[in-house]
């Protein structure tokens, strides 16, 4: 194996929770409330349990090879050549996947508060320090985790706690107006943030016990949708459900209305801060498996040399992606729930894990 | 642009000299076959990047496969 490190089941647990809550935070009321209008939250909760259905799918073909990750069993599953081929459809799936966090990183911290700044200076500047952090290796990525995880959760709660007198719970009726569908629709997008979950299968050896993953990671879906709702029901509930999806990223207006008696208000540094930690973690993670796959793909002896390289690759791609942030929008709305779900989050694992079942292919337990 | 340019350069340069020298004295050729490439691939889209040379960009390719799938899956869950 191509990582020494071990991480411990909490570690696992505040890992999953950063990868998928961090950065999807701010974007979560606007997201879902612009289907489901006020039962937003409901969108949120019908997510959370669709993504506990992926973490099990995920779970059950990750734990088949407790001792192996995805790129080292693909082989025995599916044959060498196809093999392959789907390691290599993943690798750009992590670069691809990192290319528009990155580049999400960058155009908040250009649109919400340095619009002079070009945002290739964002861009290049957290690579270099993800960079960095990734040839550490696993446990150092995931003990600074352990350090950001929960002053973001305590952030997040603290900020919506304080927000609450300007909170009117019935912006929250009626309770499915129009039926199923809006809801249904509302929680397309979300999903798909739950399915970056499938990115554990590359580091689920790597745990302390890889027997307790499943209950790890069940928990921390459920912590997520627990986050998520509240953030909805909180948002909603300041701004309503027709202002909610006007905003690109509602979490941080529902800090700037944040007013204790003239004395505590403009929170936006809180958010700013959520923001930039949760990225720089979720950046890394997923800089990490790419550099993983990439070495496993290559058979190297170490997956360090391949990291700066990437990383170029990386920042160029974070830039070039996109023209213009309409287009980053359209594409992270239309487009990247159906590719993303349909292809690397459900499909793969899915067909993987019948193929393994078929065939009788399973590794020591 | 030419400023952009020779940051760029001079981060390549500084890459390089960081991990190509104990590569080549370990002997470890594969790895460095694969730096190399990848060092390559990276130069030619960040190059293309600051000179704005037109690059295929594969969301093209993309939004032409699973467009038409998520306009299906719009029309059957709006209007309900």
């Amino acid at each position: 194996m191509l990582e020494q490190g071990k991480i411990s089941g909490r570690q696992a647990y505040l890992l999953i929770i950063n990868v998928i809550l961090a950065t999807a935070i701010l974007f979560v009321p606007a997201i879902v409330t612009s289907a489901a209008k006020e039962n937003g939250w409901l969108a949120a909760i019908l997510a959370t349990a669709v993504g506990v259905v992926i973490s099990i799918l995920i779970a059950n073909l990750g734990l088949r090879f407790p001792d192996r990750n995805l790129f080292d069993y693909l082989g025995d599953i599916v044959g060498t050549i196809p093999g392959k081929v789907i390691a290599f459809l993943y690798i750009w799936w992590f670069l691809h996947m990192n290319a528009l966090v990155i580049r999400e990183y960058g155009s908040f911290l250009v649109v919400a508060f340095l619009p002079e700044t070009p945002i290739s200076v964002f861009n290049f500047s957290i690579l270099i320090l993800a960079g960095w952090t990734v040839k550490q290796g696993l446990e150092v990525i995931c003990r600074t985790n352990e350090i950001f995880l929960p002053l973001i959760l305590v952030g997040l709660i603290v900020l919506f706690l304080l927000a609450v007198p300007e909170m009117d719970f019935r912006w929250l009726l009626p309770i499915m107006e129009h039926g199923v569908k809006p809801i249904v629709h509302g929680a397309v997008i979300p999903i798909s943030w739950y399915g970056e979950i499938a990115t554990m299968l590359m580091i689920i050896p790597f745990l302390k016990q890889p027997q307790n993953f499943r209950k790890i990671q069940n928990l921390a879906v459920i912590t997520i949708g627990i986050f998520f709702t509240m953030v909805v029901l909180g948002t909603v509930a300041i701004f309503g459900p027709e202002l909610t999806p006007r905003f690109i990223f509602p979490t941080l207006n529902a800090a700037r209305i944040v007013n204790i008696a003239n004395l505590l208000e403009r929170l936006e540094p809180i958010v700013m801060a959520i923001w930039i930690t949760g990225a720089f973690i979720k950046i890394t993670f997923f800089y990490y498996v790419a550099a993983l796959g990439t070495a496993q793909f290559l058979n190297l002896s170490s997956y360090r040399p391949v990291v700066y390289p990437l990383g170029i690759i990386l920042g160029a791609m974070s830039i070039l992606i996109h023209p213009s942030i309409l287009e980053l929008e359209h594409f992270l709305g239309k487009v990247w729930p159906v590719y993303a779900i349909s292809t690397f989050e459900v499909g793969l694992p899915l067909l993987l894990l019948l193929i393994a079942i078929i065939r009788g292919k399973r590794g020591k337990t | 642009m030419l400023g952009f340019l020779f940051i760029y350069l001079a981060g390549l340069a500084l890459i390089i000299w960081l991990e190509l020298p104990a590569l080549v004295k370990q002997k470890q050729w594969r790895e460095v076959a694969a730096f190399s490439g990848l060092v390559l691939i990276g130069s030619y889209l960040s190059i293309s990047m600051i000179l704005r040379l037109p690059t295929p960009n594969p969301n093209v390719l993309i939004e032409a496969i699973f467009g038409p799938l998520s306009k299906m899956l719009e029309a059957a869950l709006s209007g309900g």
